[in-house]
């Protein structure tokens, strides 16, 4: 690989230990996928760790897997770059720290207590991030207040959607980046530049074209991920144009449609054609020209609708958790989840979460949406994934409401039952724990 | 000997090592994350997917790509090398970064680019080994059928 001085004087040592193991792991990695050279980043953005001993209970239960590519560079007291134009930002955990102890959240509920040495190796991982010089964001979409890159930034990437985000709406460049590297690039700002950083890998490979319907019909935020998931089942891996896209577009739509890069597409970027800064045209999308031969497949309500069917495994109508905020709530979505709410009463039998991230967690504390919610009986918390919880111990005769694709594919195979609704629909069986579709009539 | 080797398959190493197994293929494309695959079992837990409460433990996993979550890459080093419910090597249609990272972390061998579809040459049950000596050098996938 061909390195800039200050690369080759990190691998050469002259920046520290640290900075030489980090960039011997890139170099390794970059030469076997092919990489000519590195690029300097603006964004890392990774799952902070759990810092307990092997000898824990449940130990593999709750270790993902990289916290011990942490631990070395903790041993060694090690920062993340101070390269001032790199933030090193984190992804949600498993719970908002400072309610370990409250009832009724995700972490601790009828069916679940996360363990209290769990709980300290969560904390003591927080900790020694935060030192490490890591923003503490705790959010799968950080670029909605935290880390926000423009056209043409490199991005490192554990959260699929985010890369999906960025790459498709703010035209910055992330793959969906494998977990191991990350804290060499965090530690040195800088990553082997492959796959989707790379203008060839970005190009088009199959149209998408809404039928009118679509483009004017689609309103809910399940309608959005339904959209995503039909999108991504049909691409079989190929990088989508689409096009009749409404205008404008909003966040919240355009999070959840992009958002289907993660549980259904190896490379994390969609050309939204009139949009996307890299694909104002069709032409754009495919890098000059389209070919002749490019498949162009219409989606139609049809599509939309059956993907509603295809992403319940329920067996009952009986609900026991309605989860909202995979990927985090905005506070626009918020704010409809507290409307939908208001003056109703949540099943003595049912929780209703709330998920978030920390800014908008706060903002909602501020005009008012969360004690709306927290009065209804729902919670509303941050810094969390609930997914990343044993939620195979949970119990399979339980079944959760979601209005996530990225939710179910991800985290729905583990014994319950799922049941994908519209966003009314699941707040009315939030409080009468029955689960009523009414979005298609 | 009533086994004898049924097809030779050459490929490229993505991550190298030697391995042999019993192969488990999926038609599906596979996650590595704890919540697809469990870290504390290695039994696949996944939405929809006809493999569901198999084990990976010391398989040959053959599959075509990944599908998920990025904590794959770790998922796949931790269930290796620390839980020791992983696979003993990896063969794909083509190997993602997201699972590359994590074989190479693992050091075991991930293969892809075989002169023939995995997915169609090798049966669940198949005895499998695998050569796979150099980065972006020759791979070979010997698979003997059990008869």
């Amino acid at each position: 690989m061909k390195l800039t001085p200050n690369e080759q004087d990190m691998l050469d040592g002259g920046q520290g230990e640290a900075k030489c193991i980090a960039m011997e792991k890139l170099v390794e990695f970059g030469i076997a996928v092919n990489a000519e050279e590195m690029v300097k980043l603006s964004n890392v953005h990774f799952g902070s760790c759990v810092l307990m001993p092997q000898s824990t209970p449940d130990y593999a239960k709750y270790e993902l897997g990289h916290s011990p590519l942490f631990e070395q560079f903790i041993r060694m007291d090690a920062s993340v770059t101070d390269d001032p134009g790199c933030i090193c930002s984190t992804d949600p955990l498993f719970l908002q720290l400072d309610k370990y102890e409250a009832e009724g959240y995700p972490w601790n509920h009828r069916r679940y207590k996360m363990p209290e040495a769990i709980y300290h190796a969560v904390s003591k991982g927080y900790e020694a991030c935060k030192k490490m010089g890591w923003v503490m964001s705790q959010s799968c979409t950080p670029h909605f207040n935290t880390v926000i890159p423009k056209k043409g930034e490199y991005v490192v990437s554990v959260e699929s959607s985010y890369a999906a985000y960025i790459n498709s709406i703010m035209g910055a460049r992330a793959n969906r980046e494998n977990t191991v590297t990350m804290i060499y690039a965090a530690i040195t700002g800088v990553h082997p530049k492959y796959g989707t950083m790379l203008d060839p890998n970005r190009r088009a490979e199959v149209v998408f074209e809404l039928a009118d319907e679509v483009r004017d019909g689609l309103f809910d935020p399940a309608d959005w991920a339904a959209l995503g998931a039909a999108m991504a089942i049909k691409s079989d891996n190929r990088i989508p144009a689409i096009l009749n896209l409404p205008q404008p577009l909003s966040n919240e739509a355009a999070k959840l449609l992009t958002a289907c890069a993660s549980p259904g597409m190896n490379d994390p970027i969609l050309h939204l054609v009139g949009l996307s800064p890299e694909s104002l045209t069709l032409e754009a999308a495919f890098g000059g020209s389209v070919p002749e031969d490019v498949e162009t497949i219409r989606l139609t309500l049809a599509h939309v609708k059956e993907m509603y069917q295809t992403l319940c495994s329920a067996d009952s109508d009986q609900v026991d958790i309605v989860h909202v905020g995979c990927p985090h709530l905005t506070y626009h979505e918020i704010r409809e989840v507290a409307r939908l709410v208001e003056g109703k009463k949540v099943n003595d039998n049912v929780y209703l979460w709330v998920q978030t991230d920390t800014p908008t967690y706060y903002m909602a504390h501020h005009y008012g949406e969360a004690r709306i919610i927290e009065e209804a009986g729902g919670k509303i918390y941050h810094s969390t994934c609930f997914g990343l919880l044993p939620i195979r111990d949970w119990g399979d005769d339980i079944n959760i409401a979601t209005n996530s694709f990225k939710g179910i594919k991800l985290f729905g195979g583990q014994g319950q039952g799922w049941i994908f609704g519209a966003l009314p629909d699941l707040i009315n069986a939030a409080v009468t724990g029955r689960f009523v579709s009414t979005r298609w009539g | 000997m009533e086994d004898k080797p049924t097809k030779i398959l050459h490929g490229i190493t993505r991550s190298k090592g030697f391995a042999s197994g019993e192969a488990l293929v999926s038609e599906q494309q596979l996650s590595w994350a704890p919540f697809a695959i469990p870290n504390e079992t290695g039994i696949i837990s996944i939405f929809g997917h006809a493999l569901c409460g198999h084990s990976v433990k010391d398989k040959i996993v053959v599959y075509p790509t990944v599908y998920g979550s990025t904590t794959g890459s770790m998922g796949l080093f931790f269930k290796v090398k620390e839980s020791q419910v992983g696979p003993g090597a990896i063969i794909c249609r083509q190997v993602h970064p997201i699972d590359l990272g994590g074989a190479i972390a693992a050091e075991i061998p991930a293969v892809d680019t075989l002169d023939g579809d995995p997915i169609k040459e090798i049966r669940t049950g198949d005895w499998v080994e695998i050569e796979a000596g150099e980065v972006g050098q020759a791979a070979t996938v010997t698979i003997t059928r059990k008869k």
